[in-house]
């Protein structure tokens, strides 16, 4: 039985910021992040609102991460293909270049726009984009959402060893990059 | 202050902050993010059956047809012989037999013919 549209924007509500940052710190771009999470959204809507409520944060959840995944594939395509085009163009192109390092930041806010963000979160964003997307996307959701080990697994669909690797990567990342903000 | 409770004091501060990250959203986002619900939640709800549902409904229905006729031709196979409609189908794949077939009309008149002439 399909439920009440009060029902299911009020859950959509509440999850969506979170799942906008999460994308958005995969991404780096936040019109990708937000078609991520449209695109999960509407999943969920379709095909999955009708299970129990108790379901519904951890069906999301892994929608969304089906989807950053679906992103990040598409994106390791493109980027293969456009090394071989700049390859055959003979343009050269420093050789183990990190496509993502040389994005531009897409963040670009008014001034002033995150005044109220303090130094330490802004530093966090920073440090937590620079971590490999598995990485950051285990930590975001051991610590930021306390799943369990098990549940990241299933949210990731991975091993529960893989899991505790990239988490415990992340941290020791995390912690050596911020570690001015945070001894 | 060991290691672990140094982890865990920095996982704490860690997760302050992007709790403050997610609740100074900036409008603009927020405003797309509440646009992009209500049209997950229209898309949800005037959701078409997908095309490989209707795709799917004349084929089950052929092969449903299909298994009732094997079904129903297997039960009325005469004892000792091919079910009729096998039968058929082996005066079909003979040529010559067509071609009896076609002259079947050439044949019935020779016939009377002949009986009138005797």
């Amino acid at each position: 039985m399909r439920m009440e549209r009060r029902t299911m924007d009020d859950f959509l509500a509440s999850v969506e910021r979170r799942a906008f940052r999460m994308a958005e710190f995969a991404t780096r771009n936040p019109d990708e992040a937000l078609d991520i999470v449209q695109d999960a959204m509407i999943r969920w809507v379709s095909n999955y609102a009708g299970r129990p409520e108790t379901e519904w944060q951890p069906l999301f959840i892994r929608i969304l991460q089906n989807r950053i995944r679906d992103w990040h594939r598409r994106k390791n395509v493109r980027d293969r293909w456009d090394g071989m085009r700049t390859l055959w163009r003979g343009a050269g192109g420093e050789e183990g270049e990190d496509p993502i390092q040389t994005l531009a930041d897409p963040k670009g806010k008014h001034p002033g726009e995150q005044a109220t963000l303090t130094d330490s979160t802004k530093a966090l964003d920073a440090a937590l984009t620079t971590l490999p997307w598995r990485q950051q996307q285990a930590f975001l959701l051991r610590a930021w959402e306390e799943m369990s080990v098990a549940d990241t697994a299933r949210a990731m669909q991975c091993s529960q060893g893989s899991v505790k690797t990239h988490y415990s990567r992340a941290v020791h990342s995390l912690r050596r990059l911020l570690e001015d903000h945070w001894p | 202050m060991n290691e672990q409770e140094k982890e865990k004091r920095f996982i704490a501060n860690v997760k302050k902050a992007l709790d403050l990250g997610e609740e100074n959203l900036d409008a603009g986002t927020q405003s797309k993010l509440t646009r992009i619900r209500h049209q997950a939640l229209d898309a949800g709800e005037h959701k078409e059956p997908s095309i490989r549902r209707w795709f799917m409904l004349p084929v089950a229905g052929v092969a449903t047809a299909c298994a009732i006729i094997l079904g129903v031709a297997i039960y009325l196979k005469p004892p000792g012989g091919l079910p009729p409609n096998l039968e058929d189908l082996d005066l079909l794949a003979a040529e010559e037999n067509l071609e009896f077939y076609d002259g079947l009309e050439f044949y019935a008149w020779l016939a009377e013919a002949e009986i009138d002439v005797g």
